[in-house]
Order: structure tokens, then sequence, then C-alpha cells
């Protein structure tokens, strides 16, 4: 009976409702869109390690981030390779070029890895699918996750980086995010030709463990091993750190925690400004349920349940409008924007504790006015 | 009569008298607009900031015209064009000289104790300045000794020490080569790029990757009196086609508008400017119909007495405005905050121009005002005895 009632008051209010509503909707769909905005950045991070199947990797000790590598001399991979658990070494090389976009002959900056055809291994069934045919000199394989502003790129076209021509002989999907606006992946031979990087130094050493051996201790011995100019770090170390660099150093993942927080802030506020207000239009009838005989903590329960129908109401609705917004972004950008179970249920019990709490608060000036005051 | 004529001097105390007699319910709605204006800065200051940091080094070039590769629409990627189209350039009517402006993007630095972190690097004739940069005025022409550099103190804190101050000098390797910082200047970061440096063309063209016969950007010095369209246009008919000659709005305006259009990050804080400049605006109007929305009895009642319509909806417009400004200065004074506290952490640079403060002060009068008139039309159209 109590929810009809919650529900009928909200009929009741037709207009004033519907705005109560958008305006909820709306506060809702501000955090999804910093969310939105903070995870695909923290996700795109670390997606170019999705191309590799690695356990551990090697970096320079001036190592920042994939694309503010350094480089370590290229002999480091045999020390590493033998130390005992180590089942095979493999090196990647990366670097910036300017890619020459085919359809509109734009000057495009792109990330372009080098990589060995014979440790096929460690590309493969990670993000490539078959680097075969990057033995052939001059081909490369591309992402094709790239947004439609740029390019859009297929198997067959020709492109150019820097003053030479490239062939994409295949594709795989992934999203190159903030940190290009292509990515493409050649042999180690094509890569030199490009960019003149002497192949004896290495921007990143993949390693591949026994998966017998603990992780930690063939970890151990390979940094004994090791001079201080290179480091080792398992795969799960070496992630977090390029998601600290993008979202702690870097000022576009600051910039988005901080959106975060400008935007829960604000929306907080607004929950409890449009839910005060609801209370307060309705100060009559509760203090009329009042003298009939509720008690307060019933008449609590029923604001605070009305609260919760208007703040999932506007959650539903700016639910639909995130799914809409994601879909532009993602269209426009080729960011990961994904409206996932995960983040659906996180604003969804945000949105309501919220909303809880702020009827909880409203409902306090209940208690402050007298019954016979409002009429 | 008598009461058309007293509105005009009553309606101001009578509007406040109806914001402020509860002081809570005016201290919330003064906070949500706060909180909205801050809102509606933050989004503006993120969009504004990428485009303002990104194009810093370009608005402070001392050139009358720039000269670029016909591709080069961002700092980076580097697409140098030839030494020799500036040569050429300098025997067009109308051109005082040129110079030469080389940047590496993203050169190794590092200073004892650091790890070596990327920082874009400027060069160029430290007798003739590329840039304006009144906080080193003259501190170029100690780029004169060789190996020497100066380094922005507006970097991000990533290098170790940096600022010269009292002491001789800081030492440190570019790109591997010795190198010493002797003054400092102040330009800042961007999305982009860390720290800038600034050495001589001799010392650049000692580094590994000094390009000699490539350049990135020209600066072009008009003869007094010069018409720089022509001089534009004689360029464009006497040069190769593979260079611009811009004048800096046009470049500014090139680069930031590839940012606008092609750069992920454009998009994200356009995207984001506009759902917050929604959503700000959205709360005005919640807050204000609600606050109008509460008086409507009193309302009701000044004209079951008689006043006028007009007198209503001037009162009404008045807490409007009101409830703008009390909201907006708590609102801008947080802003600043904000932004300082988002400019020392991100190093993306967060201007509050007068004019950005003006049009977030447009906005939510605007939307303020707005709002109350639709409230005071429901106000005007209510049937007195019905609101009781």
């Amino acid at each position: 009976m109590r929810a009809t009632l919650a529900l009928s008051n909200i009929v009741h209010h037709g207009a004033r409702a519907v705005l109560s509503v958008a305006g909820l909707a709306l506060a809702v769909l501000l955090v999804y869109m910093q969310l939105g905005f903070y995870r695909s950045c923290e996700v795109s991070a670390t997606r170019v390690y999705d191309l590799f199947a690695f356990d551990a990797a090697l970096v320079s000790s001036q190592y920042f981030g994939i694309s503010d590598s350094g480089t370590i001399p290229r002999t480091r991979l045999l020390q590493a390779a033998s130390v005992q658990g180590v089942d095979s070494v493999a090196p990647v090389y990366v670097e910036f070029s300017r890619w020459l976009e085919p359809r509109t002959r734009r000057s495009i900056e792109v990330l372009i890895f080098g990589a060995d055809p014979a440790s096929q291994h460690f590309f493969v069934p990670a993000g490539l699918r078959d680097l075969s045919p990057l033995r052939r000199a001059g081909t490369v394989i591309a992402d094709l996750e790239i947004s439609p502003l740029y390019s859009s790129l297929s198997p067959g076209i020709v492109t150019e980086v820097g003053e030479r021509k490239l062939e994409v002989v295949g594709g795989y999907r992934s999203g190159p995010g903030f940190a290009a606006k292509a990515v493409l992946v050649g042999s180690d031979h094509t890569f030199t030709a490009l960019t003149d990087h002497p192949l004896n130094r290495v921007h990143l050493a993949l390693l591949q463990i026994d998966n017998r051996a603990p992780l930690q201790e063939v970890l151990a011995r390979i940094r004994e091993r090791l001079p201080p100019d290179t480091q080792v770090h398992s795969r799960r170390h070496i992630e977090a750190r390029e998601r600290h660099y993008w979202m702690a150093v870097k000022p576009i993942g600051i910039m988005f925690t901080s959106g975060i927080l400008i935007a829960g802030l604000v929306s907080g506020v607004i929950l409890y400004q449009i839910l005060s207000t609801q209370v307060r239009n309705h100060l009559g009838e509760y203090a009329t349920l009042e003298a009939i005989g509720w008690t307060p903590h019933r008449i609590k329960a029923l604001v605070v349940e009305e609260g919760l129908v208007y703040a999932l109401l506007g959650y539903l609705i700016a639910s639909a409008g995130a799914d809409l917004l994601y879909r532009v972004l993602r269209k426009a950008t080729s960011l990961p924007m994904d409206l996932n179970p995960a983040r659906l249920i996180t604003v969804l019990v945000l949105t309501l504790a919220v909303a809880a709490l702020s009827s909880l608060l409203a409902v306090r000036q209940l208690g402050r006015t007298d019954p016979a005051e409002l009429f | 009569m008598a009461l058309g004529k007293c509105a005009v001097g009553t309606a101001g105390p009578l509007a406040w008298a109806m914001l402020s007699h509860d002081r809570p319910r005016l201290l919330g709605s003064t906070l949500g607009i706060a909180f909205a204006v801050l809102l509606l800065f933050t989004e503006l200051g993120f969009l504004n900031g990428v485009y303002d940091s990104t194009t810093t080094p370009l608005s402070r070039l001392d050139a009358d015209l720039v000269m670029i590769h016909r591709m080069k629409e961002n700092m980076f990627p580097a697409t140098p064009f030839p030494l020799r189209r500036l040569e050429q350039a300098r025997a067009i009517r109308g051109v005082e000289s040129t110079h030469a402006l080389y940047i590496i993007l993203a050169a190794s630095w590092k200073s004892s104790g650091q790890p070596a972190r990327p920082v874009r690097v400027f060069a160029f004739d430290p007798r003739r300045p590329a840039f304006h940069l009144p906080a080193a005025a003259g501190a170029e022409l100690l780029l004169v000794e060789p190996q020497t550099a100066l380094f922005d103190a507006k970097s991000r804190r990533l290098y170790g020490n940096i600022d010269v101050g009292a002491t001789g000098g800081i030492e440190g390797e570019l790109e591997g080569h010795k190198m010493r910082i002797v003054g400092n200047f102040r330009m800042g970061s961007d999305l982009a790029f860390f720290g800038n440096m600034i050495v001589s063309k001799e010392t650049y063209l000692r580094l590994p990757d000094a390009q000699r016969e490539e350049v990135e950007l020209g600066l072009i010095e008009l003869e007094s009196g010069a018409d720089a369209e022509g001089v534009k246009q004689l360029c464009r008919t006497s040069l190769g086609k593979d260079v611009l000659i811009l004048d800096k709005a046009e470049l500014v305006a090139r680069v930031q508008s590839y940012w606008r259009t092609n750069e992920p990050a454009g998009t994200v804080f356009g995207i984001g400017m506009v759902v917050g400049f929604v959503v700000g605006i959205m709360i005005c109007c919640e807050v204000l119909f609600s606050q109008v929305a509460d008086h409507l009895p009193q309302l009701a009642t000044l004209r079951a007495v008689g006043y006028p319509g007009s007198f209503l909806v001037k009162l009404v417009l008045l807490q409007g405005c009101g409830l703008a400004l009390t909201g907006f200065i708590p609102g801008l004074l947080a802003s600043i905050t904000v932004y300082r506290g988002l400019e020392r952490l991100s190093g993306i640079q967060m201007w509050l121009t007068p004019g950005r403060a003006g049009l977030v002060l447009i906005l939510t009068v605007s939307m303020c005002a707005i709002s109350a008139g639709l409230a005071a039309s429901k106000a005007l159209r209510a049937d007195p005895a019905e609101l009781f």
C-alpha cells in the first residue's frame, strides 16, 4: 500500500514530477559520463599489452610507460634467457612515427611495434592471429578499431609511414585509446627500416616463464643476473605501472579522476536538492498522515521509499541515456566505453544510497514542523 | 495606479525578503547554484585547458608569420620542412628576416640521481629569441655558451630540481650529452609534453638526432609597414607547395581545430562540457523553480490585493537574478581553488579569464531568470483562491 502511495504521489504531481525525475536522470548521467571517461582511459592504458602473450617483461630502468620506455641492450635478453625457469624471450620495439592517413592524406601520429615473426608464440593467440605475413618486408598488421574520424583501415590498403610505403596485410581489433591515433605491427626488420632504430636496443623484452616454476623466484633470479640498467617485472606489475602512468602521471588521467570527484559531488547535491524539495512539497500530506496516527518511523519509511522510486526512475532514464552517450563516444573516438553490468550496478547502488541518505536528511524537517502550522 | 508606481521601488527589497526569510532554504539554494557554477567552470576549464596548454608555445612565438609543413596540424608528430624554404622566403619582398625554430619532441633529460625523463626541446638562435618569454627576458643570451640550456619552471615535477635560482647551474645530460641548465623560463606542460627546455641552435646541432636541413617551425619577421596578407600571397605563389605560411592566430586556430575533431581528448572534453552545461543549467532551473513555487501563496496574495502581473514577474525575476548572483560568487571562488589545484596536479593550464567567467555568469543568470519566469507564469495563471 505504501509503494502505491509513493507512486501515486509522483503521478499526482505531473509536470513537477517529470522535471524532478529529469533532473535526477541528468545528475546520474553526469556520473555515467565521467565514469565512462575514467574507465576508458584506464582500460585502454593496458590494452596494448593484450597483443602479447607473456608472463614477465624486461624494461629499461628509465621505463615510464610503453610510449616513454627507454631501451635496453639486446644482450640482456640472452642473460635473462639463460636463467633457469625462463622458457623463452622475445624483443619488442616500439616508437611513434608519422603516418600518412591513406584516405585524407593527413599526417597523424602512429604507434609502431616491431616484433620478430619467429617469436610467433608471444603474439598468438593473444591479440594477433598470425605473424607469418609480416615476414615480407614492408608489411604491417593494423589495429582496425580506430576512429572513423581519422581513417578506415582494412587489409590490402597501402599506407605511408615516414617516407615509406607499407601494405596492411592483416588486422586485429583493440583500439589505441589515448596513446596514438593508430597502431601498426610490423616485423623487426620492417620496424628498423621505418624508424632507423637499431635492433640491438630493445624497448620491451617479453618473457615466458615455465608455468611449473614459481614466478617470483624466477624473477628474483633474473634480477640477480641483470645490471641496474634493466628491470624485470611480472605482467601484472607492468600493467599496474602503465595504469599508474596513465591515471596518475599523464594529465588526462588526473583530469578524469577529478572529473569523477566533481561529478559525484555535484550529482549528490542535485539528488539532495530535488528530493528535499519533494519532501518539502509534501509536508502537508505527511503532517496529515502524522495527525491520523502514522508513527514518525512509518512516515520516514514512506519518504525514503518515495525518494528511492524517484531515484530509480531517474536511474533508468539515465542508463538509457548513458547507453546512447557511450555509443556516440565510441563511434567518435573508438574508446572502450562499455555500459557493462558492473558499471550499471555500481551506479545503481550509488544512486540509491545517495537518494536514501538525501531523503533521510530531508525528512528531518518534518520532525520540526507542527502539523497545525502547515494549514 | 499607486501600486504600479510603488512597484519599482519595493520589488527589490521584497524579492530579497522572500528569499532570505528562510535562511536554511536560501543556503541550500545558493549551494545548489554554486555547485552548478563549479560544474560549468570545471568542464569549460578542462576543454579550454586542453586547447590552451597545447597551443601555448605557438601563441608565445615572436613572429609576424609562421612557416610550417603543409601537413603539420598539431605539435606532434614531428613534421619538419626543408630549411631552404625558409631561406627562399627571405628573398620575398616585405620579409625582413627569417629564423628557424627546431623542436625535439621527446628528448631524454637526465639529471643526477633522477631517472631519464622525456622533455620537449626548442632550439633557436639565442641572439634572436623565438618566444616572448617575459619571465626569462635576456636569459636566452646565456645560451650563447655551448652545452647550456634553459628549463621550463612550469614543467611537471618529474625532473628533479630544475630551478636554477641562485645556483650557478644544474648539470645533467640531454640525449646523453653533458648539458648545464643556466636559467629558467615559464611556458607550461600539456597533455602530451611533461616539460620544456630551450637550447641554442649550435648546441642543438651537436645532439645525435639533430636535423640540419629540416626545421619544424619557421619564423618570419616582416619589414615595418609590410602587408602581411600580401606577403602570404607572394609566399604561396613563389614557394614550394610543401609549406604553409600562417599568422600566429591562424596557426593556433589550426591546431585547436585539429584537436577538436581528431584528438579523442578533444572530443571527450567537448562532450563533457556539453553534458556538464546541460546538467548545470538544469540545476539552476530546478533550484529556482522550487524556490518560486514555494512562494506561490505569497505571490497570489500580492495579486489578490491588486498588484499588477508585471510586478509579480519583476519580483520573481529579481529573485532569480539574486539567487544566481549569490550562488555564482561562492561557485566562482570554489572554481578558482579547483583550477589552481588541477593546474598544479595535472600540469594542464586552467585559465579563468574574465571572458570565461562572464560566459558562466551570463549562463547562470539567464538560466535562473528563465526558470524564474516559467515559475512566475505558473503563479500568474493560478487562481489565488486555489493556492490556500
